[in-house]
Order: structure tokens, then sequence, then C-alpha cells
């Protein structure tokens, strides 16, 4: 016999205000998780609610299938959703991923999800216009998912374990799909190994986006030369991977001059680089010692080549913007890993 | 007022019975060592996290007990990187030449 307990508040407004109360949001309202919706999910998914999702490599914490619905719930996800978000689940525990860095780091890094395969449209996910922003429900809810579990299993409390110095906007939510009808390759998840036809994540720790403005060339070389500018950039320069969202527009200028994927990636890491002197003069290499000669003529790349670049499509019909996602950390410290969705 | 439910591992609120969507740890944790009486003659062991400064903040704080203590040798370990345990080679060397040991993030 379960009590019930009156208040001067109809539902659901006291089990919203409850979960504020006892820590479980990540700032915004949750819809509550109910015990009753929550079976219903689990239900509908034929998923055993003491199956462990993901084991935490550093303090053994098992996520069941349980708590990743729970969380799924309140962050308003629908049930063809979580398939999305244990695919990621399993990405996020591989050793190669290192969840424990993004997930406490001064850095604040935030798993980046990308989507491919029939399950985009299934479930209504935006590669289009607007994609890394508001709007879309399963795109919103499926990154929100991730952080609801971060911060409820994993005790990824700002100040907490989530020690991040300032954080990212993205940390309430970072998940979009590519547009694989705009690009001229072979999605992302492909190139990555997963069977065309088969949807499909790839998580990926990143820093915040860097928009990369060009309107006025439609030559692939200046349009990617920006891009390798940006990926140069001191701030956020390291040895790490790159995610670089191509928007259309700037996708058909390359697409029309012949480019394949691998010469953009090539293109981009012999550019995004630095000379070891400049890297030293700004304090960006640790006991550096004194700029020699020969640092004025060594050059430093971003990545350790042509493949720790990502390149993919996505975003509205018009408008030069495209994106760039630098890695987490200053060292290599996470890599991107893809699975698929079953 | 929220009601516990724990036999059932949900709360009731307003008549609507919510689970917690929590985990906390399931290890056991480690007992504390007993705490030293004086660290007269105490082999330190110093654990840098493997961030820009964690080496230097830990000397500098050997440096400040060196001034009201007669310490023992000291030895140093920094982790490769600090987002990653250390090694068990490095784990053997600090329980083979440390009796105590410090570690802090430096950045």
């Amino acid at each position: 016999m379960t009590a019930v307990v009156e208040t001067a508040r109809p539902s659901p407004w006291a089990a919203i205000d409850h979960c504020y109360e006892a820590g479980w949001t990540d700032g915004l309202p949750v819809v509550p998780p109910a015990e009753a919706l929550v079976d219903a999910y689990l239900d509908e998914l034929g998923w055993d609610p003491d199956e462990v999702a993901l084991t935490e490599p550093v303090r053994s914490r098992e996520i069941t299938l349980r708590k990743v619905v729970a969380n799924g719930v309140m962050a308003g996800c629908l049930p063809a959703y979580l398939p999305v978000v244990r695919a990621a689940l399993e990405a996020l525990g591989e050793p190669q991923f290192n969840l424990h860095g993004p997930v406490t780091s001064t850095g604040g890094a935030t798993p980046l999800l990308i989507v491919n395969g029939p399950v985009r449209d299934a479930i209504g996910m935006n590669y289009r216009d607007n994609l890394f922003g508001p709007g879309n429900r399963a795109n919103a809810t499926i990154g929100r998912a991730i952080r609801l579990i971060f911060l409820n299993c994993l005790s990824a409390r700002p100040g907490v374990l989530d020690r991040s110095t300032q954080g990212s906007f993205g940390k309430y939510t970072g998940c979009f799909a590519e547009h694989e009808a705009a690009s001229p390759w072979e999605p992302l998840s492909v190139a990555r190994g997963v069977p065309e036809g088969v949807s499909a994540v790839t998580v990926f720790a990143a820093e915040s986006p860097h928009n990369i403005l060009c309107h006025g060339t439609t030559v692939p070389e200046q349009i990617l030369a920006i891009a390798a500018d940006t990926m140069a950039a001191l701030g956020s320069f390291s040895p790490g991977q790159s995610v670089v969202v191509l928007a259309p527009e700037h996708t058909r200028f390359i697409a029309a001059a012949g480019w394949s994927r691998r010469d953009v990636q090539t293109f981009l890491f012999d550019h995004a680089r630095r000379r070891l002197a400049d890297l030293k003069r700004a304090g960006k290499v640790e006991a550096a010692g004194a700029i020699t000669d020969a640092d004025e003529h060594e050059w430093v790349h971003r990545g350790s080549g042509p493949d720790d670049i990502l390149v993919l499509v996505g975003g509205g019909d018009a408008g030069g913007h495209s994106a760039f996602f630098p890695s987490w950390s200053r060292s290599r410290s996470s890599e991107a890993v893809t699975r698929a969705i079953t | 007022m929220p009601s516990p439910d724990p036999a059932a591992g949900a709360i009731v609120v307003d008549g609507v019975r919510l689970l917690d969507p929590t985990l906390r740890d399931t290890r056991d944790r480690a007992a504390l060592a007993p705490r030293l009486g004086s660290l007269d003659g105490v082999r330190f062991g110093l654990l840098a996290n493997g961030k820009t400064h964690g080496g230097r903040l830990l000397d500098l704080i050997v440096e400040d007990l060196s001034t009201r203590h007669r310490l023992g040798p000291v030895t140093r370990v920094r982790k490769a990187h600090p987002s990653r345990p250390p090694t068990d080679e490095q784990i053997e060397m600090l329980a083979e030449h440390a009796l105590a040991i410090l570690s802090a993030i430096g950045d």
C-alpha cells in the first residue's frame, strides 16, 4: 500500500517540483519519471529493466536500462528515441572514449551525438536548418537524456564531479543527424565501418563549435582554408580529433569540383597547423625551453592525420556557415566511437 | 510532501509514483588508513595528476612542510594523463617507497 500525499497543487506540478527538490534536473523542468510511464516504455521496447547499458569504467557504476528509461522519460524522449540513447551509451563506454575524462574535466566537453541511417527520418530528427539549435524533439531530448544520465547516474554535478571551468551550452543537449541526401559522400557512419543502411550513432567529446563563415567564394581551396584556419586557432589547438560539419552550400561547391571526402580531410589536415615556434611563444607547450631556429620551420598539425578529421554534412540549404567542433582536452584524450543502433 | 516507498524503489508525489533516476556508488568504500602521528622521517610519495602545474604544486607543499618537519625521502610520480588512473607500476612504486602519499590537481 503506497501513501498518497495531498498537496495544494494538482499533479503534475508537485511531481515536477519534487524532481527539482530532489536534484534530478538539469535546471529545466523534466517530465516526472512516473513508474507507470517508465514501465510502459520498457514494455514497448521489450527491454529487460535490469540489463546493464553502461558500466562506468572508473567507478564501476552500472547503469541499468530502468535508469536509462527513467532519465529518458525525464528528458522528454519518446520510446522510439531510446535505442539511440542506448547505442550512444554503449559507445561512450568504449575505452577509447575515456568517459571519465569528458564527464569530469575542467575543459567543459560535451558528448556530441551524430546520428546516421534510417532512424533519422523514422524518429523525425533534424539535419537541416538550425540542426544544432532548438525546435526538434528527437535532437533535443536524446542529447538531454545523456546529460541527465550523467547528472543522475554518474554524479556529474557542477562543482562535484563535473569540474568544468565554464562548461558549455552543449551540456544541456548535443545531438543532431547528418544530412545524408545533401552529401556527395557516403554517410559518416559508413565511412567509419557501419554497413550502408544501418542506423548508427557516433559519439565525440567536443568543445563548443566554431563557426566557419564563408560567403565570398565558391573555390574549395578557399572555403577549406578558412575551415583549416579555424581549426588551427590557438585556443583549441591540440593533437586531438576534429568534427567538421559542412553546410550544404559549401558542400555543393566542394562536390562540384570533384573533391572526395578524403581530399577534404587531407587538405584540412595539411593546412590546420601551427609552427612549433608559435606554439612555444603562445605558451602552449609545456616545459618548452628556448625557441630554436628549427622551431620556426617545424609544423605541428591538428590531429595525427587526415583520418582524425570527421567530415560530414548538415544544415539548411542556404548559407555559408559550416562548423568545426574541437576535441576535448589539451592532449589526445578521447577518440570518437561509432555504434550501430539496434 | 513526497512519501518514500523504499520497498518499491519509488517515491509517491501527489499520487504519482516516481522512480528514482539516480545511481550511487555500489563499491565498498576503502577504510581510511591510520593517521600519522608525526611527519618526521616520513617517506612521502607525490602523485601528480599529469596537468600542467600538478608537480609544481606538490613540490611547493613539500617545500612548506619541510620548514616544519624533517621529512624522509620523496618519491615523485606523474600520471600520464589526468583522466586515467596511475599505472600498476606507479602504484607499486609508491607502495614500496612511500608511507604517505600526496596527490593534487594543478592546472
